[in-house]
């Protein structure tokens, strides 16, 4: 199996996209065919993820399992790939959800075989991102992702799904032309686009750039970055698309969505931002750690007003996703050898990274269950709920699980995430921390709010007779969050240990 | 008072006739719920014991002779602390006044409450003896009320109105501006310059043109073959009038 030596990572980038020419390849009317043999393929590269995860070795610097290929010589742009400790949780969560994903959405009958390419096609764009080490190919994949998810909510969304669509595609598209203009800006002048000679070279690159002083440049391109990445996160005041396409996207879809693209924005910022632009970063870490704890407060005070099930959980991601933001701003401003607060810097990006895959755990999880509940009632309205849990009780334990790995109760992983990441950020910015425990403490409020509203309280009457309780494929799509979210919660180590040892390097410079 | 509410709690729940039709069907729980009752009300009764002085008149030597350890509590506890305290000698005036107290409230209580609640309906006799500050007592020195103000409303208010509302008006509303304008953009170089220029200029001027030119060309189109010789000859004439020229120069 030399391939497996040579191109691991480019086995599970591109297992994906063979995995849609031959679920292309089966007749329509195959729905079974289709569905198993999505679900087959998506099963790969999580196998092989798993195979990387173990032939990764936290205590060798710089990205492994690398491949350099000569792709577009001539403008400098080469087929770069590897992984380090920030990365290798991001490809493994991804891997992880997609047949998640697929497994749940057996009960798509509307075009399936049209809904498993797309979704298919969605893995390798996630995936190529996080294993890009070429910034035109890190843009490449965080393009292709945006198309499968836009036809993903715009056919299966449910009724506000062209509003959605639209918004998520625009707004998106809309942030990136920033960063594909600076990505453009930072090639040309160093003659490559490789990240790693760009992180050496582009911070202390003097003289002109296109006939302006490099500060300059380095300036307007760093907020291009910065606008792109926030608005994926998502930060306030760029979050608006989130709940409306979260919501209206097809389960699988916020899975996804949550799951993983939130992510892209996050790495992007550990990534790019931080290592060629620490300077500037350090300038407007005040900037992002204040929005970051507006996102939180703000978001978890939404969540807590919504009606709709689906749309709380969407707001509770920018709500959690801020503890990532607050992680990143505490990273910019502590980053840099011989920095005195490094060590505080470190404990924040480890917490933000686990907080990452944690959010991608409890978040996936979530929609699940709202899709469940949706998939049999019809309805997300909270208040036509209540009581349900002698209708359901498996459904009720599991979601009372997931509430609780949501809302961070120690013992389950949301909790060791969130306060890694407010530890360290505590000696940096004290007040920013007191005024995020608001939005702490009403995401306890909106979590159990979810949970009152659905399975306790008194019962309404015109469910019963109905069959609701959750089926064992879905309790199977749900359970590898599950045993994580407890594996995580009990013992983070094993994934901690692996961050840490990426990002104490990146701090060391 | 305790004593006095404790009497006043007994007798609405287990004094006088049944006043409500469900009331009348109460009847005794199982084990489940009485044998932790009984275990609970041992400990109520007897716990105290394990701390009770050795100087106590007849209960001292009580627990004594029973094998206990008087003060034994008192030990436990002292040999955590930095200092061992010393016991408190036996004080009957403090032990005769929480007894009278006691009886005395059980007392009033039965006093007060022996002929109440006649039927479900009936007022409490102490909301008219304490009339001033009975509604304070009712309701619980309106604390409820006060936290509703300051913190329920309040947080209700933040998440169900001002924050979706920066979200749908000010956030959105800025993106839809965004996206009318650039609407309204679209509309001015459609009605402006593709209708007027693209389309009626270009594309009907173009058909207009080309239509015009063929039928001034459709003059020469006679079917004649004798006159398409003579065009043919006349043209190459000219073609190799215009080469000799050329290559003379």
């Amino acid at each position: 199996m030399d391939i497996l030596n040579s191109h691991l990572l480019s086995l599970i980038l591109f297992t994906p996209v063979l995995g849609m020419l031959i679920v292309l390849l089966i007749p329509k009317d195959q729905v079974g065919a289709i569905r198993w043999t999505a679900f087959a393929a998506s099963l790969v590269p999580l196998a092989l993820s798993i195979v990387a995860w173990l032939r990764h070795d936290p205590g060798v610097a710089g990205y492994q399992l690398r491949e350099d290929f000569v792709w577009f010589s001539i403008i400098g742009s080469d087929y770069r790939l590897g992984v380090d400790g920030i990365s290798l949780p991001m490809v493994l969560l991804t891997t992880l959800l997609t047949p998640l994903g697929i497994l749940f959405s057996f009960s798509v009958e509307d075009r399936p075989k049209a809904f498993m390419a797309l979704f298919l096609f969605l893995e390798t764009g996630a995936l190529g991102v996080f294993m890009s080490l070429d910034l035109l190919l890190f843009f490449l994949f965080y393009e292709v992702g945006l198309v499968p998810m836009y036809f993903l909510i715009n056919i299966w969304g449910s009724a506000n799904r062209q509003y959605a669509s639209f918004k998520f595609i625009v707004y998106t598209m809309a942030a990136s032309l920033g960063l594909l203009l600076a990505t453009q800006i930072i090639g040309l002048t160093l003659g490559t686009f490789s990240i790693e000679t760009a992180t050496a070279q582009w911070p202390a690159f003097a003289g002109q750039v296109a006939g302006l002083p490099a500060e300059a440049v380095r300036g307007v391109a760093f907020w291009a970055f910065v606008i792109a990445f926030a608005l994926k996160i998502p930060t306030w005041p760029l979050h608006t698309w989130l709940p409306d396409a979260h919501t209206e996207a097809p389960t699988a879809g916020s899975m996804i969505l949550a799951g993983i693209l939130l992510k892209l924005g996050a790495y992007g910022f550990l990534r790019v931002v931080l290592p060629l632009f620490p300077a500037e970063a350090m300038l407007a870490s005040g900037i992002l750690a204040v929005l970051a704890v507006v996102s939180i407060v703000s978001a978890a005070y939404a969540s807590f007003g919504q009606t709709d099930f689906k749309r709380l959980v969407a707001y509770s991601s920018v709500n959690h996703m801020g503890f990532v933001t607050l992680g990143i701003a505490v990273a910019a401003f502590t980053q840099g050898a011989n920095n005195p607060l490094a060590a505080e810097g470190v404990m924040a990006v480890n917490g933000a990274v686990l907080q990452m895959f944690n959010h991608g755990l409890s978040s996936a999880a979530m929609f699940l269950l709202v899709g469940v509940l949706y998939d049999r009632a019809h309805t997300r309205n909270l208040d036509e709920f209540g009581g349900l849990f002698p209708l359901m009780p498996v459904y009720g334990g599991i979601l009372i699980f997931t509430s609780m790995a949501s809302l961070g109760l120690p013992g389950l992983n949301g909790f060791v995430s969130e306060f890694m990441v407010v530890r360290g950020s505590w000696p940096i910015y004290p007040a920013y921390v007191a005024v995020s425990m608001i939005g702490l403490l009403i995401t306890g409020a909106y979590i159990l709010r979810g949970i009152y509203k659905t399975i306790y309280g008194p019962l309404n009457t015109k469910w019963v007779g109905h069959k609701l309780e959750i089926s064992p494929r879905e309790v199977i799509a749900w359970a590898p969050l599950g045993v994580l979210m407890l594996l995580l919660g009990i013992y983070p180590t094993w994934m901690v240990e692996v961050i840490n040892a990426a990002v104490t390097r990146i701090f060391a410079g | 008072l305790t004593a006095f509410y404790t009497t006043r709690l007994l007798i609405m729940t287990f004094g006088g006739k049944p006043r409500t039709a469900a009331a009348g069907q109460a009847s005794e729980s199982g084990g489940s719920m009485i044998m932790p009752l009984v275990v609970l009300s041992f400990f109520a009764v007897a716990a105290g014991w394990s701390n009770i002085p050795d100087d106590f008149p007849v209960f001292g030597q009580l627990v004594a002779a029973l094998g206990g350890e008087p003060f034994w509590f008192k030990d436990f506890l002292g040999g955590t602390l930095l200092e061992k305290p010393e016991a408190l000698p036996f004080d009957g005036f403090v032990v005769g006044t929480s007894v009278v107290v006691a009886l005395g409230g059980i007392a009033l209580g039965w006093w007060v409450y022996r002929l109440a609640w006649a039927t479900h309906d009936a007022t409490d006799p102490v909301e008219g003896a304490l009339a001033p500050i009975y509604p304070a007592l009712k309701n619980k020195y309106w604390f409820d009320e006060l936290y509703d103000t300051l913190f329920v409303r309040p947080t209700f208010w933040l998440a169900r109105e001002f924050f979706p509302a920066i979200d749908r008006n000010i956030i959105d509303g800025a993106l839809h501006a965004v996206a009318w304008i650039s609407l309204r953009i679209g509309d001015v170089f459609r009605d402006y310059f593709d209708r007027p220029v693209v389309n009626q200029f270009l594309n009907d001027g173009s058909g207009t043109a080309v239509k015009a030119f063929g039928g001034w060309l459709r003059i020469i189109q006679t079917g004649r073959i004798q006159q398409y010789l003579i065009m043919s000859a006349a043209l190459a004439a000219v073609i190799a009038a215009y080469l000799v020229y050329a290559s003379v120069r």
